[in-house]
């Protein structure tokens, strides 16, 4: 056998395993759903029957009965931005969960005041192991009510700017926002308590600024209360909406990229259009030897 | 063996190149995953995160809650420990931490009780009350006591955390030294605070003083001891020294402790007057007369206080029971049904009633035993759980009642009545009719819309909520499905949510189905034909003329047997006759030219070495050998037309040869 015939083969058992591999291989990228490990986001998006969505028109398509989950890790368009407040406005509800991204652009873009801090907020008395993971005990009366005692927050942030009544949770008296990035509490660094979810109406729907979106992670969502907290929190602002993911502000590794587009693959062949073509490539296999015959 | 050795080293070859391209491939996959995952800012893993503690911060919180003892706040001690449970120390801190803060919540408001027992006996040596004065020293004493016992567990705990954090013993500069320092200076604050009050406590001493004084004796009589609220009582007594009634004396008259009448004694020791009983809704009240000496008496006689009399106060206590009808929508009237249940022999009266939604005031009435009010609800009111609170003032004998109704803000879902048929078959159009109803009633006027496959149409229901839709399908790829047929109902009205119902239809696209089953029917057949040519012809390729014509060849009598393979479309066997009067040519042509049809050779071949001796001929015979190709190799059916030109062709052959020949 020829050198070139060999090389052929080799691809093709290459691209076969490699299929295989990129499907059934799990996704280890930050906040992925396909993610089953300690950061992905398998277990809150199994249990919340979360929908993942590719693009923002996917995910807005349904304002009224829809909670869109925004972690921005990516910059917004303006076509992007223009979906959102257009979302929120015709009564849709917004949870937006940000520490380092891009969420204040979201913010400005709703007309809201609150910013994301972007500074880690850390706590050296109440938190989990170490200061990087605070805990939050502070929450409204109506949180209060339903039990909820504490949210771990894990290298998240605070909201700024944020009015009193609008406030849900707060983090303790002993907690600072670093500023100075030295990780001890200075006089340069603002002093807790600090404000860390707060919703907003806004037209006929609803915002919900989170300042960590680590709380979702498997690793996270089953510590202290925290499912409870995102449980009451969707309740409160989307009850009976189905809770959709834009997946496009993530920070995607080739491997999910690949996943991502074999997932499009898949759905574009069972597409009646494929279907006609693959009809056409069986009928063109049916013809050809008799047209060669023929010819001959 | 040498195919199998060769096989073998080929797959070995196949599987170390695929081995070489795969693990490049991956390693760069995961490589690139993995460097993407090393931002650690976002985010650690909570089960592999280094533990930490921040001994200062433990400490600081130790200062915090002594701060609040020091405060004399209590509430802001609890809140402190009740955060306690939150706290990242370390293990072998965990009981000393809770001994302090259990021991600083208890020593917090024993300061506070402490401190308002001082004060307490301050004024009563003003009035003179020692007896008072003595049993509120022997209670503080206790008090005092306990607190140092407290405080004793705080200096454990403090001193327990100095060990546990490895406080260093020395040294102004170490941050943790400091901390340790501050718990320990507000530990100092404390006993300090508690030296005090003991310094206090003896400072209440009497017992001097009480010795140069007369005592006194005051007693008290209340008549009547049952009475409603509001009303009148009589009270009377003496108030003697020694014996000796004291006369214009003023004697106050406590009511639940609280200074409530002044009476003047007279000249004979004894008092009398009335005092209205407050309105005070409670069962009872207590009565007690008081003196304490005032002007020239001050120095003279001790101060005294009459035994306690408990008057029963009787009132009218009435339960309201609210109720509310069905449910509660935006924008429409939320109707609250109430009733005041009270005691068998209170008259009835109207009363004032005060509705309260959410804790604001939003009507004010007045109402009977019973009454129904209709609130009207804000059309933007939240969805979800709401408060009304009525409540009656005190009227009189009356006493103030209070009920609160939780209810649930909802929008009516509107529901779809719809009967959609089964199977849908694509472009032809769907008619919908139905109906859209909530528990309210009809929904009419109400803009709805249908979906189906991509195309969508919108109407208004009419008064009755009844719709009707012609909903086109339209024309697409697809074949046989499911498809959902979606109705949208969007209601104007606050009190309705909007709603939508899908249903599951079978689509039969039937221009799809025909086209797809013309071209496989098409497929079929040329599939079948493919076979039968396949299965005659595998014997007889390559056919070769000398095969076909000679009689000792096999094929050409098998040719003959099988009547050839024959297509559908010829008729009566034409196929089979023209190569019949083919072969009778190419005998005639042997005959003639002495060229012999070996075997190996083609009919073309043999047309083309004949040619040159057949003369005009020879475009005829090439003609007819190119129409016995066709009929023999191709799927073209022999038609008459090919019969008719074979036979022409044949003739003019035979002519030809006979030209020749002659």
């Amino acid at each position: 056998m020829k050198v070139r015939s060999i090389i052929a083969i080799a691809m093709a058992v290459v691209l076969g395993v490699s299929m295989l591999t990129i499907w059934f291989y799990p996704s280890i990228q930050d906040y992925m759903m396909a993610n089953p490990f300690w950061n992905g986001l398998r277990d809150f998006s199994d249990d919340m029957d979360v929908h993942q969505a590719d693009s923002l028109t996917q995910s807005c398509a349904n304002p009224t009965d829809t909670v869109l989950m925004e972690i921005p890790y990516a910059p917004y368009e303006e076509s992007a931005l223009v979906q959102i407040e257009s979302f929120v406005k015709e009564g849709g509800t917004l949870l937006l969960a940000d520490d380092y991204g891009y969420g204040n652009t979201v913010l400005e873009r709703l007309g809201l005041a609150v910013r994301f801090s972007g500074q880690p907020l850390l706590d050296p008395l109440l938190c989990h192991k170490n200061q990087w993971l605070p805990r939050i005990i502070d929450f409204s009366d109506d949180l209060d009510e339903t039990g909820i005692e504490a949210v771990v927050l894990n290298h998240g942030t605070a909201l700024l700017d944020s009015d009193e009544e609008s406030c849900i949770a707060w983090s303790s008296e002993s907690s600072f926002l670093d500023l100075d990035g030295n990780g001890e509490s200075g006089s340069d660094d603002r002093k807790g308590p600090l404000p860390v979810a707060a919703g907003y109406s806004i037209g006929k729907g609803r915002v919900l600024a989170l300042s960590d979106p680590s709380v979702l992670i498997n690793s996270m969502v089953n510590r202290d209360d925290n499912r409870a907290f995102i449980d009451q929190i969707l309740k409160t602002y989307g009850e009976g909406k189905k809770v959709t993911m834009d997946m496009s502000r993530l920070p995607k590794a080739p491997l999910d990229e690949s996943k991502q587009a074999m997932t499009k693959s898949r759905e574009r062949i069972s597409h009646p259009y494929s279907v006609i073509a693959m009809l056409g490539i069986v009928v063109f296999a049916a013809f050809k030897p008799w047209k060669r015959k023929e010819a001959d | 063996m040498g195919h199998i050795r060769g096989g073998i080293m080929l797959l070995k070859r196949i599987g170390i190149t695929s081995m070489l391209i795969l693990m490049s491939w991956l390693i760069l996959l995961c490589d690139t995953a993995i460097a993407d995952d090393g931002d650690a800012l976002r985010h650690e893993d909570p089960d592999s995160v280094e533990v930490y503690y921040d001994g200062i911060a433990i400490l600081n919180y130790y200062t915090r809650i002594l701060d609040q003892v020091l405060e004399k706040s209590p509430s802001e001690v609890k809140a402190l420990q009740s955060k306690r449970p939150f706290a990242n120390i370390p293990e072998g801190l965990n009981n000393s931490l809770e001994d302090f803060t259990d021991s600083s919540v208890i020593i917090s408001e024993l300061v506070v009780e402490i401190d308002s027992g001082l004060e307490e006996g301050s004024r009563l040596i003003s009035q003179y009350q020692f007896e008072d004065i003595v049993s509120l020293q022997e209670k503080m004493a206790v008090k005092i006591d306990q607190a140092y016992s407290e405080l004793w567990h705080i200096e454990g705990a403090v001193e327990s955390a100095g060990v546990e954090l490895s406080v260093p013993p020395t040294g102004d500069q170490e941050p943790l030294r400091r901390a340790y320092d501050e718990v320990e200076d507000r530990v100092e604050q404390l006993n300090n605070l508690l030296g005090f009050f003991q310094e206090l406590l003896l400072a209440l001493s009497v017992a001097e003083l009480q010795d140069q004084l007369q005592p006194t004796e005051i007693s008290l009589i209340a008549e009547p001891q049952t009475q409603f609220v509001g009303e009148e009582i009589t009270v009377k007594g003496n108030l003697s020294s020694n014996g000796t009634p004291l006369s214009d004396r003023q004697i106050v008259i406590l009511l639940d402790g609280i200074p409530s009448t002044r009476i003047q004694a007279k000249p004979d020791g004894s008092y009398a007057g009335s005092m209205q009983l407050p309105y005070k809704y409670v069962p009872a009240a207590e009565l007690q007369a008081v003196y304490y000496p005032r002007e020239g008496d001050r120095g003279i006689y001790q101060g005294s206080r009459s035994e306690t009399i408990t008057i029963d106060l009787q009132f009218y206590d009435c339960n309201l029971n609210l109720s509310m009808d069905g449910k509660a929508y935006p924008g429409m009237d939320a109707v609250i049904k109430g009733q005041f249940e009270c005691d068998e022999d209170a008259p009835q009266i109207s009363r004032d009633i005060e509705l309260y939604l959410d804790g604001n005031l939003v009507r004010q009435t007045k109402a009977g035993v019973t009454f129904v009010e209709s609130i009207s609800l804000d059309p933007e009111i939240d969805i979800g759980t709401h408060r009304l609170m009525v409540i009656a003032p005190a009227n009189g004998r009356y006493a103030p009642a209070l009920s609160e109704i939780v209810f649930e803000v909802v929008r009516a879902v509107p529901i779809i009545d719809l009967s959609p048929p089964g199977l849908a078959i694509m472009p032809l159009a769907l008619k919908l009719n139905g109906t859209v109803h909530t528990d309210r009633g009809p929904l009419g006027n109400t803009p709805i819309e249908a979906s189906f496959g991509g195309h969508k149409t919108q109407a208004v229901t009419s008064d009755d909520g009844s719709f009707s839709v012609k909903l086109d399908t339209g024309l697409n790829l697809s074949i046989v499905g499911s498809e959902e047929l979606e109705i949208t109902v969007y209601p104007e009205e606050p009190w309705a949510s909007s709603a939508s119902t899908s249903w599951s239809l079978i689509a039969v696209n039937s221009v799809s189905v025909g086209i797809l089953g013309l071209v496989l029917i098409a497929v079929l057949i040329i599939l079948v034909k493919r076979l039968v040519v396949w299965f005659v012809l595998r014997d007889t390729t390559p056919a070769t003329a000398a095969s076909l014509l000679s009689p000792m060849q096999p094929a050409w009598s098998a040719l003959r047997k099988q009547n050839t393979p024959e297509k559908k479309s010829d008729k009566k066997g034409l196929g089979n006759r023209v190569l019949e009067i083919y072969a009778k040519l190419v005998k005639r042509t042997q005959s003639l030219t002495g060229i012999v049809l070996s075997p190996g050779m083609t009919f073309r071949e043999f047309s083309v070495r004949c040619g040159p001796l057949l003369g005009p001929g020879q475009a005829y015979l090439d003609r007819f050998t190119r129409i016995v190709e066709r009929v023999l190799y191709s799927k073209h059916s022999t038609s008459f037309t090919d019969w008719d030109e074979s036979q022409e062709l044949n003739q003019m052959v035979e002519k030809s040869i006979s030209y020749e020949g002659a």
